[in-house]
């Protein structure tokens, strides 16, 4: 079946998600927008985009995912940001949203619907999938085929990791998904980039993992995995599929996805200068004791 | 600051994980994340609700070998910390 006018079919990992809208100019604008990550492939699932315009002042807060409410196959983000429904068995979701959630960097935060989108997809298809993968806040740099997440909060340097990177294969400067394949771990490119605009749609065997600060010289530090979980959990994205609201069981599988990781990648505090020199320190990392 | 008397028990709508001997605790909004010592974990281990202070500082004692004065001191402190962080409840 070939792609209509108004749908721009988005490939976020293994998950096809085709969004739909009214309007085929704001359609061709989205598809520019997530231009490397366009698919030719049948749709996981159909959402139809109904933008809701509106008068008054949104306050679009910075998480969306822990104010969702669930009523049957019907949701609701943040008082009505975004309600839609779900139908897993016929593929297709609706819903209605705030136009504001989908102006500049407001767009990052609907991203976050899209994210549990997949989560939801990636569970409908086999319920294991989602302990093995997640998205993450980092920078992933892949270098002579071997991949490098650094990962930290806004402000800590992801963009600032991705510029300095320029000479490497830049995958993405703000949200990968990281997933599990035959006891390794592998870093993959996600449609949700940050200010970063070459980054590359690819993946690579995650060699390593950084904790990412800016600080006065370069300095990389080996961190006991008990820090490291209650450092990165904080960098995993909640993992809840749309229609469930079972925090306690997605937070304990972001947990073990953080174990998991830290038994089997290298993992560092990387205290970085904004110069190239830093990647010096990892070239000499297996010196460290 | 809790007594002796008073028994301790984990709060609802918290997860947590052994890591090397040591709980991370996760709050249920999942935006606050603790990581406990080892005597910490234990104080955390041992409140079920059916001990009391005094009974965990013996059990302290007991396991790291230390005297009760001491096994006392951490637990009401630590153990009054984790209450003010809600993490632990006064059954």
């Amino acid at each position: 079946m070939g792609i209509y006018n108004n749908e721009c079919r988005l490939q976020i990992g293994d998950i096809c998600c085709s969004l739909r809208f009214k309007d085929t100019q704001y359609c061709e604008s989205v598809r520019n927008f997530y231009k490397d990550f366009l698919s030719k492939n049948e749709p996981d699932l159909t959402i139809e985009v109904n933008i809701v315009l509106h008068n008054e002042e949104i306050d679009i807060p910075s998480n969306i995912l822990m104010s969702k409410t669930v009523d049957g196959n019907n949701f609701n983000f943040h008082s009505g940001l975004i309600t839609g429904n779900i139908d897993m068995d016929k593929k297709q979701c609706i819903i209605d949203v705030k136009n504001a959630l989908l102006k500049e960097r407001s767009v990052r935060i609907f991203e976050q619907f899209l994210i549990q989108v997949y989560y939801t997809i990636l569970k409908q298809k086999n319920r294991e999938n989602v302990k093995n993968t997640s998205f993450v806040h980092g920078c992933a740099v892949s270098r002579d085929g071997c991949g490098f997440l650094f990962s930290g909060p806004s402000g800590t340097g992801k963009s600032t990791i991705a510029k300095l990177s320029s000479d490497f294969k830049i995958l993405n400067d703000e949200l990968v998904i990281v997933n599990r394949s035959n006891g390794n771990y592998f870093v993959r490119s996600s449609p949700f980039r940050g200010d970063f605009k070459n980054s590359i749609n690819g993946s690579s065997p995650l060699s390593a993992l950084f904790l990412i600060k800016h600080g006065t010289k370069n300095i990389l530090r080996r961190i006991s995995k008990t820090e490291f979980l209650t450092r990165f959990v904080r960098e995993v994205i909640y993992s809840d599929s749309l229609l469930s609201t079972k925090k306690k069981e997605s937070f304990l599988e972001m947990m073990d996805f953080c174990s998991g990781i830290a038994d089997i990648v290298p993992f560092y505090e990387l205290q970085f200068l904004p110069d190239k020199n830093f990647w010096d320190c990892i070239d000499n990392m297996e010196e460290l004791t | 600051m809790i007594s002796e008397k008073n028994h301790l028990k984990k709060s609802q709508d918290l997860v947590w994980r052994v890591i090397n001997g040591e709980i991370v605790i996760m709050t249920s909004d999942g935006r606050e994340i603790h990581n406990l010592n080892r005597v910490g974990s234990a104080i955390w281990e041992l409140s079920d609700g059916t001990k009391n202070v005094n009974e965990i500082v013996s059990l302290i004692c007991e396991r790291f070998n230390v005297p009760f004065e001491t096994a006392h001191s951490d637990v009401v402190e630590f153990g009054s910390q984790l209450v003010d962080k809600k993490l632990l409840e006064i059954a």
